[in-house]
């Protein structure tokens, strides 16, 4: 895996007495750092290339606990996003943030986190009876920069504490040192997104190969932590049954089930502006040649009876594996569920109740389902 | 700046034969028709002066370059100008700005003038203070993408696509879609847009596929242009060019996305066997994707309304109305 380099910080002048801002500019030495005022980066930054070298350091205006956007007409899983960052030092060409962060391309981390969190916790508390999953790893990789932020030594023990929530850390990395280190599992599921080798390789740049995914996934199921897998997104080409298999092969040999909480399925997805920017930065990219349609969300998607045997397969390939993995779909519609899944939550607040039962399965967590 | 005195200089008559014929570096006209100058200096005469600069070069045109045409023209022998002479110290930029705001008084630039002035300002000026103050006086929003978008306009598509873009013949998103190809790939398409007439809206759809298409069969996009299907097409003779336009972008539909197409065939194949009664119409959902079929039923009144629904009730196929999606391509 490529390391990640930071070539330039902007730090915000907000932000400069932060002990996140100071630990972090701790692990750049002799890395320049300008001082800048609100948004004065933007003028300075316009490709994305160079955005993913680039460190701007600010405070977060807004909630740090929000709910996953989802999408509208479809069934979601009701998560809730921790908003430690946006933006990634990974380049997959199916990144939808390319085109979220179209204006911002650089890694922006919030160094109010620390001050923040208390808050947030106490939120989560404030409501005993109903069940949170916190996930840091929409708007960023969980890990990628964890070498630099030390986000698991802040996020682990107090999460760790919660009774009615979990923290997921959903990586493409293998960057997993920081929780190993670290003496608190409770409540943690470290998840990473999967794929075909094939489309790792083509389309993942800058992510960890499937095997040292999977490698480094033993490595923390070994050391007490409960995991979780996403193969988001699927993608159907010339092949990919037996590719796909293969890495299914790959987590029989060195996965236990038993320890896996859930494993999410959704197929290559985008709004229609991330096209030409897919186009435009990697031309070498296959993610765009399937058969797409118009979704009633607005975004694009396969034609349906493809979703369906993407997922058909896949379940059957996974249950094969092991009976009981949690599996669910994302942003699926119900009629897309009943035909490759064999039964369907019907509905948003199903899959979350689904969800919410796995969690206390796993955790024993006190709250109850919605 | 010198643009607040150039009222103060007094028109004096130049032989029109004296003034070098060349736009030189301050013109931002293109794909223009002299015609209704002609007219109308035939009627009126000229009525703002042309700026010219006497220099080492001679009379050279620094504002007006159309005007001077038009006059050549009419075979008039003088025309009134104001004179700028080389120790009147007027930089280049002053020159360039004397232009710009010369024809934006008077009229609304094309797209491709409006990349001929951002370009040449460029030379001359940060990207950072053309994009705050010349692209809002332009029109056009103040963002640094858009200077890039039009100063690609100006250096690299070639006189002919300048052209159909002056001439609005293609969508804002076509240019867009058609700027970020190579040139052989622009022409071809070009070609297309050009003997067709794909209209504005199919324009993007068109270029889409073509891009799509060459991407998935490993083609050029000029290969995939000259297509042996699409000439065929192309040449038609029992259909117009609208009808060639839109026979070409359903033959590229249905090899971009062959199952969707087949699933529609399916759909109206069902349909065409149900032989349902008239004023009655079933539709799919768009791309099938949502999960019911809709069904308008037209009537007159009550009776006409229940004689609709008895004869549907005799259809015999109707419960065997299912799934079109299902089935793959063909």
């Amino acid at each position: 895996m490529n390391a990640f380099t930071i070539k330039k910080v902007f730090q915000d002048k907000e932000a400069a007495t932060s002990s996140l801002t100071r630990r972090i500019l701790a692990q750049l030495p002799g890395v320049p750092v300008q001082s800048v005022e609100g948004e004065g980066a933007d003028e300075k930054l316009t490709s994305v290339e160079s955005g993913k070298e680039t460190l701007y350091l600010e405070n977060y205006k807004g909630d740090f606990l929000k709910p996953c956007p989802g999408t509208r007409e479809y069934i979601c899983c009701g998560y809730q996003i921790l908003n430690i960052a946006a933006n990634c030092p990974l380049d997959c060409s199916y990144c939808i943030l390319q085109s979220y962060f179209v204006h911002q391309p650089y890694l922006r981390v919030f160094v109010n986190l620390e001050e923040q969190l208390p808050g947030v916790l106490d939120l989560i508390e404030s409501q005993p009876g109903r069940i949170f999953r916190v996930g840091t790893g929409e708007f960023t990789d969980s890990l990628a920069l964890d070498p630099m932020t030390h986000w698991s030594d802040m996020l682990l023990p107090r999460f760790s504490t919660l009774k009615n929530a979990v923290l997921e850390l959903k990586t493409k990395t293998t960057r997993i040192s920081r929780l190993l280190a670290s003496r608190y599992r409770d409540r943690i599921i470290v998840s990473w997104s999967l794929n075909s080798p094939q489309i790792s390789a083509r389309e993942e740049k800058g992510s960890a190969s499937i095997r040292k995914r999977i490698e480094a996934a033993k490595q923390c199921q070994l050391e007490g932590f409960v995991l979780g897998f996403h193969f988001d997104p699927l993608v159907p080409y010339p092949g990919w049954k037996d590719d796909y298999t293969r890495t299914v092969e790959l987590l029989d040999r060195e996965i236990d089930p038993r320890g896996v909480i859930w494993i999410s399925m959704g197929s290559f997805r985008f709004m229609p502006a991330l096209k030409p920017i897919i186009r435009r930065r990697h031309p070498k990219s296959s993610v765009l040649n399937g058969e797409f349609i118009l979704g009633l969300d607005g975004k694009i998607r396969y034609f349906k009876p493809i979703r369906i045997e993407l997922y058909y397969f896949m379940r059957q390939l996974l249950e094969t594996w092991h009976p009981d993995l949690g599996l669910y779909l994302c942003m699926e519609s119900d009629e897309v569920w009943r035909s490759s899944m064999g039964w369907s939550p019907k509905t948003s607040s199903g899959l979350r109740e689904y969800l919410d039962q796995r969690v206390m399965k796993f955790f024993n967590a006190t709250g109850q389902t919605a | 700046m010198y643009q607040n005195k150039i009222t103060e200089i007094a028109p004096r008559k130049v032989a029109i034969n004296d003034i070098d014929d060349s736009p030189g570096p301050f013109c931002m006209s293109f794909g223009f028709d002299l015609g209704p100058l002609i007219r109308s200096i035939r009627q009126v005469g000229v009525v703002n002066p042309p700026i010219l600069k006497n220099g080492s070069e001679g009379l050279t045109v620094i504002a007006g370059y159309r005007r001077i045409m038009a006059l050549k023209k009419l075979k008039a022998e003088t025309a009134a100008c104001r004179i700028i002479f080389e120790n009147d110290d007027v930089s280049p930029l002053e020159c360039l700005l004397l232009n710009l705001h010369d024809n934006l008084g008077t009229r609304n630039l094309n797209d491709v003038e409006k990349g001929m002035v951002l370009s040449r300002l460029e030379a001359w000026m940060p990207r950072k203070e053309i994009v705050k103050i010349y692209l809002p006086l332009l029109g056009l929003r103040s963002h640094e993408s858009n200077l890039r978008f039009f100063l690609e306009i100006e250096r690299f598509f070639d006189v002919k696509i300048k052209t159909f873009v002056a001439e609005g013949r293609l969508s804002w998103q076509a240019v867009k879609m058609l700027s970020k190809i190579d040139a052989a790939s622009r022409s071809a398409i070009l070609n297309l847009i050009s003997n067709l007439r794909f209209n504005i809206n199919q324009q993007a759809q068109l270029i889409d596929y073509m891009i799509d298409l060459a991407k998935i069969e490993g083609k050029s996009i000029p290969q995939i242009a000259a297509d042996e299907e699409l000439k065929t097409i192309g040449s038609d003779v029992h259909m117009n060019r609208p009808q060639h336009a839109k026979a070409i972008l359903n033959n590229l539909r249905a090899r971009r996305n062959p199952s969707v197409v087949s699933a529609e065939k399916r759909f109206k194949g069902m349909l065409s066997d149900l032989n349902l009664p008239d004023g009655i119409q079933i539709t799919a959902p768009p791309f099938f994707e949502g999960e019911y079929y809709k069904m308008v039923v037209s009537f007159r009144e009550g009776e006409d309304l229940k004689n609709k629904i008895a004869g549907l009730n005799r259809l015999k196929g109707l419960s065997k109305l299912g799934h079109a999606w299902k089935g793959g391509p063909e």
